[in-house]
């Protein structure tokens, strides 16, 4: 995990109260949160006892908030599903061929390719549903994208309403106004990439953002 | 990215230690027990004794709690100390050294004992029992966080988090009391999942240590390239035993076999005979006997001491390797197959292991009449080895306790402290994700008591204990 990554996330966590409201997605001016400080400027853990969910809670994780099936969460040459192939680096066992009986105690040099990588085809199956079926889009419903494939309108209801709607999914929670406008203006600096599709690169940088975040993949 | 703390907690891995300080491999036996009656309310006093680290950083090397006392142990009298003197000097040294900080981590060496830290492991300190203070909004940092454990129990049984609408309909029941009885109520019929319980599911993973499986030689489904025995006969008996309302003795002790079948819900059921195991019914003990603890571990051996030291690690948590679990006796290793194992360097250990081992004596691995008890064993299929083989015999003896033979090894193994600890420390380790620490010992001691007591040894029942601890639900 990246130290930028985790200390945004870190930030991330600080930020909501538990009493939630009714569930369902918010427009942009709805429930702002709490912005922490640098720090978070709440009461710290003192056991710091996070567990990584490893391949299997990883793979069904992004499955649920995402609504796709499993099978087609993350395969490798489209047939391999990426919990097996990089079951080891993503903290797993594999006890039959490689006598590997015991999940490592820490994650390796490898764990935080392989999550993006199983995060990434997830966000990205996806967004091509949602792209290419907006009538039963799921997470960027109603966002429209212009002829040239750019944010019609960063600034929208449903832009932030699909932001709200990825944090809900990957954070169980609601985001707090700073975690949406610093995913809202991600638009903006995707868009400076000179990228030839940047909306979609959008939906797929916001989404890489939340679900592999440290509140994301560990619990 | 380190996922947990190191641990300092070797002392809750049951286990004796050899507090025999002077020379290699003269074990002290008497050690544990005169630390205990020293310090009876130490945590590492509490259903086990401490292990080897305690004062080793391998033995013989000493630790610096172990080189403080050495000392103090009858100064003046030549060494090595007898197993007698050693033990009337220990009390005296203890105190010698009690305020003492040998490990110099600012906590006196007494102290650290009664806390349950390692006075001889600067990285092992008690807890502070400090919580910080301030406000925190998403996490009861400092307590038992319902929200907090309805979302991990669910990962943990389940494999899913919760949605965003189930937390906040499970927010919704308002009363703390309400949520934890729908956590209750949510831990059972996670219990059910496949996840949980099924084919390679998380039950499966408690298990792989102990079966060890190898693909290759595997039998029946999912059969490997050179077939000898099928190991799903064991994990389905494991997981039956830590199952529905089932003991999880039976682990050790089942004179019968389980068949799995289905899934979502993976069902387990008990069966008199299967086609893959050989064992007559009076001579089975459970996954100790199975074809696949006897092709894997007994194999082509005469004195299967490779067998017996795995399921002394497997089902008691006690490696000997590690110079866990020794329990020497006396004018043993008697050596019947001739290996050398009387030499000091080896005694310490095979004083214990030898006579946890004859009672393998007529199961048979690989070889003539694979994976069965045949009668005589040693004399009908080893005829060309040392004449003393045919001596071995089958009464052994476990944990200082003599039986006749492995049934009776069962189940003494099975209604051990060690046993209760080691299913609890399993469990312990995968839900909380880490053997349980000095300042989580009280929580760990009342779970595997209650394991035992209240609860008859049924895992499930266990397992609502465990999610209610402050180790699984405070964040």
């Amino acid at each position: 995990m990246r130290p930028e990554r985790l200390l945004l996330t870190c930030l991330l966590l600080t930020g909501c109260s538990d009493k939630l409201p009714n569930a369902v997605d918010l427009g942009p001016g709805a429930n702002p949160g709490v912005t922490p400080e640098w720090d978070g400027g709440v009461a710290k853990s003192q056991k710091g006892n996070l567990r990584f969910k490893g391949p299997e809670r990883l793979s069904l994780d992004l499955a649920q908030a995402l609504e796709l099936p499993s099978a087609s969460v993350c395969n490798e040459l489209g047939q391999y599903p990426c919990q097996n192939v990089h079951g080891v680096a993503l903290g797993g066992v594999d006890p039959y061929e490689h006598s590997v009986y015991e999940t490592p105690t820490a994650t390796g040099a490898t764990t935080p390719i392989a999550v993006e990588r199983t995060v990434l085809s997830a966000c990205n199956a996806r967004i091509t549903l949602d792209v290419k079926t907006p009538a039963s889009a799921v997470v960027f419903k109603d966002v429209t994208l212009t002829a040239d494939g750019r944010l019609a309108d960063a600034a929208s209801p449903a832009v932030a309403t699909a932001v709200t709607s990825l944090v809900r999914r990957a954070w169980l929670r609601d985001p707090t106004q700073a975690e949406r406008d610093t995913l809202v203006r991600l638009s903006a600096d995707v868009q400076a990439t000179g990228t030839a599709t940047p909306g979609v690169a959008w939906m797929q940088a916001a989404c890489l953002a939340v679900f592999s975040s440290a509140e994301a993949v560990f619990y | 990215m380190p996922l947990t703390p190191p641990s300092p907690s070797r002392w809750l891995l049951p286990g004796l230690l050899l507090l025999g300080f002077a020379t290699p491999a003269v074990a002290m036996p008497t050690g544990p027990g005169a630390f205990c009656a020293e310090y009876p309310t130490a945590p590492a006093c509490q259903g086990t004794q401490p292990a080897c680290t305690y004062c080793h950083v391998a033995p013989p090397q000493r630790n610096g709690y172990g080189a403080a006392l050495e000392p103090h142990l009858a100064p003046g009298k030549p060494r090595p100390l007898s197993e007698a003197d050693f033990a009337a000097a220990l009390p005296a040294a203890l105190r010698a050294i009690a305020t003492a900080d040998t490990d110099g981590d600012g906590a006196p060496n007494q102290f650290e004992v009664e806390q349950g830290s390692l006075p001889g492991d600067a990285t092992s300190v008690p807890p502070s029992g400090v919580c910080g203070g301030g406000e925190n909004p998403q996490f009861k940092v400092c307590q038992y966080d319902v929200r907090f454990v309805y979302r991990r129990m669910l990962s943990d049984f389940c494999g899913r988090s919760p949605t965003y609408v189930q937390v906040a309909t499970f927010l919704e029941l308002g009363i703390e009391e309400k949520q934890r009885a729908f956590i209750d109520q949510e831990l059972d019929r996670c219990l059910q999942s496949d996840f949980w319980r099924g084919k390679h599911g998380q039950l499966w993973k408690v298990a792989h240590p102990k079966i060890r499986p190898v693909g290759s030689i595997k039998s029946g489904e999912d059969a490997g390239v050179i077939p000898l025995a099928d190991y799903y006969d064991d994990y389905a008996l494991f997981a039956w035993s830590q199952t529905d309302d089932h003991d999880a003795r039976d682990v050790l002790t089942a004179r019968f076999f389980v068949k799995r079948s289905g899934t979502n819900p993976t069902t387990y059921t008990s069966a008199n005979s299967v086609s893959s195991q050989f064992v007559e019914a009076s001579r089975r003990a459970g996954n100790m006997t199975s074809a696949w603890t006897l092709t894997s571990f007994v194999m082509f051996t005469a004195l299967p001491r490779n067998a017996a030291s795995q399921m002394y690690r497997a089902y008691l948590g006690l490696d000997i390797a590690k110079q866990e679990g020794l329990h020497s006796i006396p004018n043993e290793p008697r050596d019947y197959d001739a290996k050398g194992v009387q030499a000091p360097q080896c005694a310490a250990c095979h004083a214990t292991l030898d006579p946890l081992s004859y009672p393998y004596r007529n199961y048979n691995g690989l070889g003539g009449l694979p994976n069965r008890y045949i009668p005589n064993r040693l004399e009908l299929l080893f005829p060309n080895e040392v004449a003393t083989l045919k001596n071995t015999p089958e009464q052994g003896v476990i944990l200082g306790q003599p039986v006749n033979n492995l049934t009776e090894w069962a189940q003494v193994a099975s209604n051990s402290d060690a046993f209760a600890i080691s299913t609890v420390t399993d469990y312990w380790k995968l839900l909380v994700g880490h053997a349980p620490l000095p300042e989580e010992n009280e929580e760990f001691v009342r779970t595997w008591q209650a394991f035992r007591t209240t609860h008859a040894y049924r895992v499930q029942k266990m397992l609502h204990d465990l999610i209610r601890t402050e180790a699984y639900g405070a964040p």
